[in-house]
């Protein structure tokens, strides 16, 4: 690895860029959503955005220093796999999180543009994937092509990060304590191997954990990638409410794998668990394991059980990369993967039960955790994007 | 004579279908009270007669085209698809939908628009996956991205908070191609085929001239394989096969178990669930739960899915499947 990874404003840092800790399910769903956007305007491909995004921030970091090598390590270190030189103009990737953990609702598409773009970025070349594990290839196989010119930097701004205030310590904040750690759990969170180890290693470049694959992931390539889209269907009238929540949909698909699967681990059980003596305290204690994702300063504002739940969330990846990529918002519900995950966090305490580890399956997500019946609100009255100090989400029922 | 036959429907067995097919489509059930009372509104209107369907006996006669009218009626009310299909279907009975709920096709192809209902397009999209080995998807992810993909195709927006769309060919075609796209799903025959013409449905239903084949709606065929039996044509009435429900108790404490762990409901010991049931059951329907099987008339079978459902707070997938059904001849 280049450099170590550099941990401030709620955020972790690696070569200047923020990078946050996401699901192979998150990771799906999100790309299809973008994937809705085909045909939204001339000229647009939605696949184009997916795979140069990728390239676009491999550029930016190849003008801060980093060299083809860098770039390799850190991509299996962040637990997108490995690639292995077949040919001069062709790579394969026998580990690939795109190309073995994510997952297509529609009819399957060589769908690993991520990986794509990432070696367009380290190559200046054209990429072309041209077998992937989507289409029952055996391994997913990418060839260059023609050079390719350098893209534009996509971080025009600059990070608009406040200071974030300490648990419990904020005007409008409701809760008096909890006897959950969070500094602890953070800590013993970032002791965890949460990386892809490479093939000499004994590693395949994953990192399988919860129950789930993860990816320790560039948060300005969601961002790009989320409010490109967004944008592109709003502008041609696709109505906003159902714009959103097709990404809202996302996190809170993250929030029962990820979320869900953290509390139903050994570790929680024995780190988290044994600090907390009501659903209040469990609820402190995930967001304590948040705090630790990347994502931003996670802060409870009020819990009232079964009926609301307030987060706010100081420098959140969200707010702060959408600002970095275009002037202040004028509209607040902007924060996609922070509604989801709020409104996810809810159902998981107050629709299901999670403390009772009732065993989280996709059979369980559709008949259960997503039907209609016991489902709660979530809205965002403040947000990073739209000039604000900080996200915040309220869910209710 | 007449040749129009008349069924005799047991009301908690159809209630509990239409909940059935509602948990299918990951809808919550509805309290078969609270469906008994909108149906009898929505039908009163359609027919323009009143028909209780909170009979205390839990059983209404009536002919075929009221049945199918019913069946429209709980099929708008509660979303759900009463459709037969697959090897339960009656041999005699069209194996695509009823010919009243679609139109020819040289009407649809005037410019004329057609009715889509939802709670069949979702429920097809994951019958098609299921038949293929694919997980369903829930129909709020289907609803959204459909409405999305719709709106940049068509440059029109559907709202699919409605119960159901009116469509044109073309609209149809597109969602053809979203759902194939998207959701890896053909639909046999198109969308086109789950849909209706927007007026045809009391008419078609009405007409004397109706094809026999329209008449033979879900109904004809729930009942015509089950305890409803169609009166005979000199008008006598045929005999009625009652079903009674064998129980075998140490299942019912199994089943009450696994499913609140499914659920993520505190574990409740064999012993308490017993004791529940039994003071629960004794106390309403006269049950005894000591004994090794219980038997269960169909008029309290309500009653009883309800006591479950208040005393654990659980509902089951498929009672059928739980209670192991026995027909009484």
């Amino acid at each position: 690895m280049k450099e170590a990874p550099e941990f401030k404003h709620g955020q972790t840092f690696l070569g200047g860029l923020n990078h946050v800790y996401h699901c192979n399910h998150y990771n799906a769903h999100l790309q299809m959503a973008v994937l809705l956007a085909e045909g939204v305007e001339d000229g647009f491909d939605p696949r184009q955005l997916l795979r140069d995004s990728a390239t676009r921030l491999v550029q930016l970091l190849k003008r801060r220093g980093y060299g083809a090598q860098d770039l390799r390590d850190e991509f299996t270190w962040c637990g997108f796999g490995h690639f292995k030189d077949v040919t001069a103009d062709q790579v394969e990737m026998p580990g690939s999180h795109y190309g073995q953990s994510t997952y297509l609702l529609g009819a399957p598409e060589k769908s690993c543009y991520f990986n794509a773009g990432f070696l367009q970025g380290i190559a200046d070349r054209v990429v072309v994937e041209t077998a992937c594990r989507h289409m029952k290839g055996r391994t997913d196989v990418f060839e260059f092509g023609a050079p390719l010119p350098a893209m534009t930097d996509p971080l025009v701004n600059p990070p608009p990060f406040t200071p974030v205030p300490a648990r419990f310590d904020f005007l409008g904040c409701e809760i008096k304590g909890t006897p959950v750690d969070e500094a602890k759990i953070v800590a013993t969170v970032a002791t965890l191997p949460l990386y892809g180890k490479p093939p000499g290693g004994h590693g395949d470049g994953l990192i399988p954990a919860f129950g789930v694959v993860l990816t320790n992931h560039y948060a300005d390539y969601y961002n790009l990638i989320s409010y490109e889209t967004y944008r592109r269907m709003i502008h041609a009238g696709v109505p906003a409410d159902m714009t959103r929540e097709a990404f809202v949909q996302c996190g809170h698909v993250c929030a029962f794998n990820t979320f869900g699967g953290i509390m139903e681990s050994p570790e929680f059980h024995a780190l988290v668990v044994p600090m907390c003596q009501n659903v209040q305290d469990w609820v402190h204690g995930m967001v304590a394991v948040i705090n630790a994702l990347g994502w931003g300063a996670w802060r409870v504002e009020k819990i009232v059980p079964g009926k609301e739940l307030v987060i706010r969330i100081y420098n959140s990846y969200e707010g702060i990369g959408y600002r970095r990529l275009y002037p202040a918002a004028t509209e607040k519900q902007l924060s996609f993967l922070a509604l989801g995950a709020v409104r996810g966090l809810a159902h998981l305490f107050w629709k299901i039960d999670i403390r009772e580890r009732p065993g989280l399956s996709q059979d369980f997500y559709f008949k259960v955790f997503n039907s209609e019946q016991g489902s709660w609100q979530v809205e965002q009255t403040h947000a990073i994007a739209a000039g604000d100090g900080f996200d915040r989400i309220v869910a209710w029922k | 004579m007449s040749q129009e036959k008349t069924f005799r429907i047991n009301l908690p067995t159809l209630f509990e279908r239409v909940n059935e097919r509602r948990r299918e489509q990951g809808l919550p059930s509805v309290e078969p009270a609270i469906m008994a009372v909108r149906a009898s509104i929505k039908f009163a209107i359609r027919r323009q007669k009143h028909m209780d369907l909170k009979d205390e006996k839990g059983e209404v006669e009536m002919d075929e085209g009221d049945a199918d009218a019913l069946c429209q009626t709980l099929g708008e009310l509660f979303n759900v698809d009463l459709h037969f299909d697959g090897p339960e279907t009656d041999a005699t009975a069209p194996s695509a939908p009823a010919a009243s709920l679609v139109p020819p096709p040289d009407t649809a192809g005037n410019g004329e628009m057609l009715v889509l209902p939802l709670f069949q397009f979702y429920g097809s999209i994951n019958r098609e996956r299921r038949n293929k080995g694919l997980q369903p998807i829930e129909p709020a992810v289907i609803s959204v991205r459909t409405g999305i993909k719709f709106s940049i195709m068509q440059r029109r927006t559907l709202n699919f908070r409605d119960n159901a769309l009116a469509l044109s060919e073309a609209d149809l075609r597109a969602l053809d191609g979203i759902v194939a796209q998207q959701f890896d799903a053909n639909i046999p025959g198109g969308l086109r085929s789950l849909c209706r013409a927007p007026a045809a449905e009391a008419p078609a239903a009405e007409s004397p001239a109706a094809p026999a084949a329209a008449a033979k709606g879900f109904l004809s065929r729930l009942f015509g394989r089950n305890d409803g039996k169609p009166a005979q044509p000199d008008g006598h009435e045929a005999p009625v096969h009652k079903i009674h429900y064998s129980l075998d108790t140490s299942n019912l404490l199994l089943a009450i178990i696994t499913r609140r762990a499914y659920l993520g409901h505190k574990p409740i010991t064999p012993d308490k669930v017993k004791r529940r049931c039994g003071k629960a059951f004794s106390a309403e329907l006269e049950l005894d739960m000591d004994e090794e099987k219980i038997a269960l008339p169909p008029e309290q079978l309500d009653a009883f899915a309800e006591i479950i459902r208040k005393e654990f707070e659980i509902m089951f997938d498929d009672l059928d499947d739980l209670l192991g059904k026995k027909l009484n001849k």
